[in-house]
């Protein structure tokens, strides 16, 4: 026979994906082909070397939580009717505030009460005089002060960040125990399912076998009153 | 549980169910990774990223009985982005294989529950892991879903995209490389005889 131990024959072969008929022919030309038989073999440990490998479990589990809920949509100008009355009142307080500047309108609160008045005067020694030397003094404490109180407040901003984002990570990990019991459960009751099931079937396969038993030593029984009647009437003939 | 019955019961909004497939199907794509990669936290990150894309797409699924192959393409594609992403190449320390290399086929036909052998049956996994880093992508790929996910060559040319010719072509070139690796790590049969 000629050799025609083509690679996708050679695969096939291997793989057993191999017709009937040509695995015949096949392996009777593999008798009478020491160098085909010899290309098979050598396909055929490397093949064997690739199955000693076993497979590995990940270190860990994947387990997906729901989302916590919709998250922050962006706010969008387009087609919203609450984005327009936003917008117009923004532009009129913008308006307002300048019209109000030009007219020198002096806005005050002062017991409880707001007072406004037009035409109010500028300072009068204007932005410097608080720079003037028996002033420096007082901006230093000023600033200091001011200085303090931002630090404050960064120190406070950054601690309600900070209690925030600890209460996020509790509710996250709140939630995948309370999905981890809950897929448990469920495993459970799918496993109680299949239990139940099985004790049924095994009831209804010993219910059977206990109506057949009933049955034969029922027959037993009636066989046996036959024969025993036989027996006294043949007695009785003698 | 079927797969099928699984997947209705997420797309009907039971989250449990989707994990119930992930549990199943883990394993079996993280080794595909794995073997792909070469890089147990690459092929980690590989299988969660399959997995929210499967969570993504689960509805487009028209035929459930497809899940599997479904599945195979995706951890393919995500593979092959992975590898394309890797600016530095892995090489691969053959002297040490070389050392260590019949030792651990050797190790691997030992008894089961001998301890000493479990270490080196990992160092098997691993040398038969580092040998398919050695052939090209396509040919690794059609490999390990032959040889370790026993699909046939028509279900693999299906889920490549390519002839079922081309599978056979690329399964067979692909053994002349690892047989090539094997010879050269010295692994053969009589090797393997303790």
């Amino acid at each position: 026979m000629k050799c025609n131990l083509t690679r996708e024959n050679l695969m096939d072969y291997l793989y057993e994906e191999m017709g009937e008929q040509e695995r015949v022919e096949l392996e009777a030309h593999l008798q009478s082909c020491p160098a085909c038989k010899n290309q098979v073999s050598e396909f055929r440990e490397a093949v064997e070397l690739l199955n000693l490998g076993t497979e590995e479990t990940p270190a860990e589990k994947l387990t997906f939580v729901p989302n916590r809920g919709p998250s922050l949509r962006r706010f969008s100008w387009r087609g919203s009717t609450a984005g327009h009355i936003g917008l117009a009142f923004a532009l009129g307080a913008l308006c307002a505030t300048f019209v109000l500047s030009l007219s020198k309108f002096e806005f005050s609160y002062s017991d409880g009460e707001f007072s406004g008045r037009f035409g109010a005067e500028t300072h009068k020694e204007g932005p410097l005089a608080a720079m003037q030397p028996e002033n420096e003094l007082a901006t230093r404490s000023e600033l200091r002060s001011y200085r303090e109180d931002a630090v404050h407040e960064v120190e406070e901003l950054l601690r309600t960040s900070e209690e925030r984002q600890k209460n996020e990570i509790r509710a996250v990990l709140r939630a995948f125990a309370e999905e981890l019991q809950r897929q448990r459960r469920q495993d459970l009751e799918w496993v109680g399912q299949g239990l139940e099931s099985y004790h049924l079937t095994n009831r209804a396969d010993l219910q059977r076998t206990n109506q057949v038993l009933d049955r034969l030593i029922r027959v037993a029984g009636e066989q046996a009153n036959q024969l025993q009647a036989i027996q006294i009437s043949g007695g009785k003939k003698e | 549980m079927t797969d099928e019955q699984l997947i209705n019961r997420f797309l009907g909004g039971e989250i449990a169910a989707f994990n119930t497939l992930v549990w199943r199907w883990e394993t079996c794509l993280y080794n595909f990774a794995l073997r792909y990669l070469g890089d147990r936290d690459a092929a980690r990150e590989v299988c969660q990223r399959t997995f929210v894309r499967v969570h993504a797409r689960l509805h487009h699924l028209r035929d459930a009985s497809k899940l599997s192959t479904w599945l195979h393409q995706i951890v393919l594609n995500l593979c092959r982005d992975e590898n394309r992403r890797q600016v530095r190449r892995k090489t691969v320390a053959l002297q040490e294989i070389e050392k260590n290399g019949t030792c651990a086929v050797q190790a691997a036909l030992l008894s089961k529950d001998d301890p000493e052998a479990e270490a080196c049956r990992e160092n098997l996994n691993e040398l038969l892991n580092k040998a398919l880093q050695l052939i090209p992508e396509e040919q690794r790929a059609v490999i390990i879903l032959k040889q370790y996910r026993g699909m046939k060559f028509r279900e693999i040319a299906d889920l490549m995209k390519i002839s079922e010719s081309t599978a056979k072509s690329r399964m067979y070139y692909g053994l002349v490389g690892l047989r090539t690796v094997f010879e050269k790590w010295q692994i053969d049969k009589e090797s393997l005889m303790i």
